[in-house]
């Protein structure tokens, strides 16, 4: 009896330990999970660190909540998490020096759970996701694996490209196509192809697309044709354009030249093209370029660095690590500026929304 | 008396789950003390106030594939050093050290060996110095970048007196040995003995600052 009597005040504090845990964990998402209007989400996320936090605010500035989540670099502004209904998917990448998290997470935007899928590899750079298929791929060896996790069956599936790196994959109409540069004789130049697997990973198509440049990590599609953003040749030299290719036989239809700007996100909004220019290496660009069918060009200068941007319905969001800014999209007129607090070891790096 | 007895098995699981957390805990820390007997904290901050003052210069010329830059822009010439005093859990507890491979990519030592990368330091890093090697062409800079990039795959050196193996690295230790192996450069500093921290690729006198954040 004098040792259960023991175990009691352990057993007491382990439990308030236990319901205090739960009673912070729920404080610091009901308050955006209450919050019943659109809001925008912030990733701040650190370097150094196993920590990021989401700020919610509301569209008139206001902070709606936060939540605190145990990742290193979660998000890039390299690339736009893809969003699929209410789920969004991410890639923690872990510390700067060990890029040792397996993982990509997807966190449902109206019940803001998180669920983490592993995968095989370190050094994560890109994910993208088919139905219950959630591919990513990472560099490793001078090889890149190209790796799917099926949610139904829990199984992982990789392939290797050697002598390469694949910098980015997209899903169009039910296939996963890459960019994969491989190094030329001459390190001076690359050499590009686009690949095109099947959900299994059998390569279906492949084209060297070197001659066109290399293309972002971004992209956007209509019904036939899907668009990508070029900053630079093969030889890294500046150029400015966008590819259309199409969804049925890959063919390059177009190459639609802006020269004026290093096009970065794409967009397409009533028919017309928005392109950011933004350089996500060193942080500089500010202006977006409006693009009609007919190829009428304007340049609208935001003034502020356009690192993170997303279109919700009539706004068009930009955030980098000062700032978000809400404009509307017909004009572009500014319509409220939100400071955000400043940074001491990390940055912003994804915008989510909410919409309840 | 049944419930009683599960219960109070459950908090003695939870006490031991405790402890065996606590412990491994304590061996992660004894290995941070290791390193932080090779690169000592005191010595580590005097480094940093030291590169702090380092001027801004100009690059070097290129002429190939990397477009001129503004000076004081941030690094995407193949070859330019980049080096963070920023401070991480394991591993080199302060500081961190890459090579530009191209405008888009470094080549770096990780924790699971040597890895091709994002040029991401401008915006994950809180600091950042890009150094480029004195006395050598920007021709030269990039064959160095070349020599590490034949180095992918090759696991981390955690003995990080060991710099003359060449069968694993830690970060800075591959940027050295780029240098030390192709022009005999050498470009560590009696700082540390023979370890090579990231910073000293920036305090050393054969290196000229040409970023600084």
């Amino acid at each position: 009896m004098k040792r259960e009597l023991y175990f009691l005040p352990l057993l007491l504090l382990s439990l308030s330990l236990i319901v205090l845990l739960s009673a912070c964990k729920k404080d610091s998402q009901s308050t955006v999970k209450e919050y019943n209007k659109p809001s925008i989400g912030i990733i701040e996320t650190k370097d150094t660190r196993y920590e990021s936090c989401i700020h919610w605010y509301g569209f008139d500035g206001k902070k709606v909540g936060e939540m605190q989540l145990k990742y290193a670099n979660l998000g890039s502004d390299f690339y736009s998490p893809q969003k699929i209904k209410d789920d969004v998917y991410l890639i923690p990448e872990g510390l700067g020096n060990q890029k040792d998290t397996k993982k990509v997470i997807r966190m449902n935007l109206k019940s803001l759970e998180i669920e983490e899928y592993p995968f095989s590899n370190i050094a994560l750079n890109h994910t993208t996701v088919i139905e219950n298929r959630i591919y990513a791929i990472n560099t490793l060896n001078n090889a890149t694996y190209l790796e799917f996790y099926d949610r139904k069956s829990k199984q992982n599936k990789h392939i290797v490209r050697k002598s390469s790196h694949i910098n980015s994959i997209i899903p169009i109409d039910n296939m996963v196509v890459s960019f994969r540069e491989v190094d030329d004789e001459n390190p001076e130049k690359k050499i590009i192809f686009m690949e095109v697997y099947n959900r299994d990973l059998k390569l279906k198509y492949a084209k060297n697309i070197t001659d066109y440049g290399i293309p972002g990590e971004d992209y956007c599609e209509d019904k036939n044709f899907f668009y990508l953003p070029v900053a630079f040749t093969a030889e890294y030299k500046n150029t400015g354009k966008i590819l259309k290719i199409n969804k049925k036989n890959f063919n390059i239809e177009e190459e639609i030249g802006v020269p004026e700007i290093k096009p970065d996100r794409i967009y397409i909004h009533n028919g017309e093209f928005l392109i950011t220019d933004y350089d996500p290496v060193d942080g500089s660009g500010t202006s977006v370029m409006r693009l009609t069918p007919g190829g009428k060009k304007k340049i609208i200068d935001l003034k502020t660095s356009l690192s993170l941007t997303y279109i919700f319905k009539g706004y068009f969001i930009v955030a980098n690590d000062k700032i978000i800014q809400i404009h509307d999209i017909k004009d572009f007129k500014l319509i409220k500026k939100i400071p955000l607090k400043d940074k001491d070891d990390s940055y912003t790096s994804a915008i989510l929304l909410r919409n309840p | 008396m049944k419930k009683l007895s599960m219960i109070l098995s459950l908090v003695f699981m939870s006490i031991m789950f405790s402890a065996v957390v606590v412990m491994a805990d304590e061996n992660k820390a004894e290995k941070a003390t290791d390193v932080e007997k090779v690169f000592p904290k005191d010595e580590v901050q005097k480094l940093i106030a030291d590169i702090e003052k380092e001027e801004v210069l100009p690059d070097k010329e290129t002429g190939s594939m990397s477009p001129a830059r503004a000076s004081g822009s941030y690094p995407r010439r193949k070859g330019v050093i980049l080096a963070t005093a920023d401070a991480y859990k394991g591993l080199i507890p302060t500081g961190h050290a890459a090579i530009v491979y191209d405008p888009q990519h470094v080549i770096e030592a990780v924790g699971k060996g040597v890895v091709k990368g994002g040029n991401r330091w401008y915006r994950t890093k809180k600091t950042c110095w890009g150094v480029t090697v004195k006395k050598i062409s920007a021709k030269k800079d990039a064959a160095a970048a070349e020599w590490c990039k034949r180095q992918l795959g090759k696991p981390y050196n955690y003995n990080y007196f060991n710099i003359k193996t060449r069968a694993k690295f830690y970060c800075s230790h591959l940027v050295w040995a780029s240098f030390r192996d192709k022009y005999r450069i050498d470009l560590n500093t009696s700082a540390f003995g023979i370890a090579i921290h990231p910073l000293e690729l920036v305090s050393t006198s054969k290196t000229r600052t040409v970023y600084k954040k």
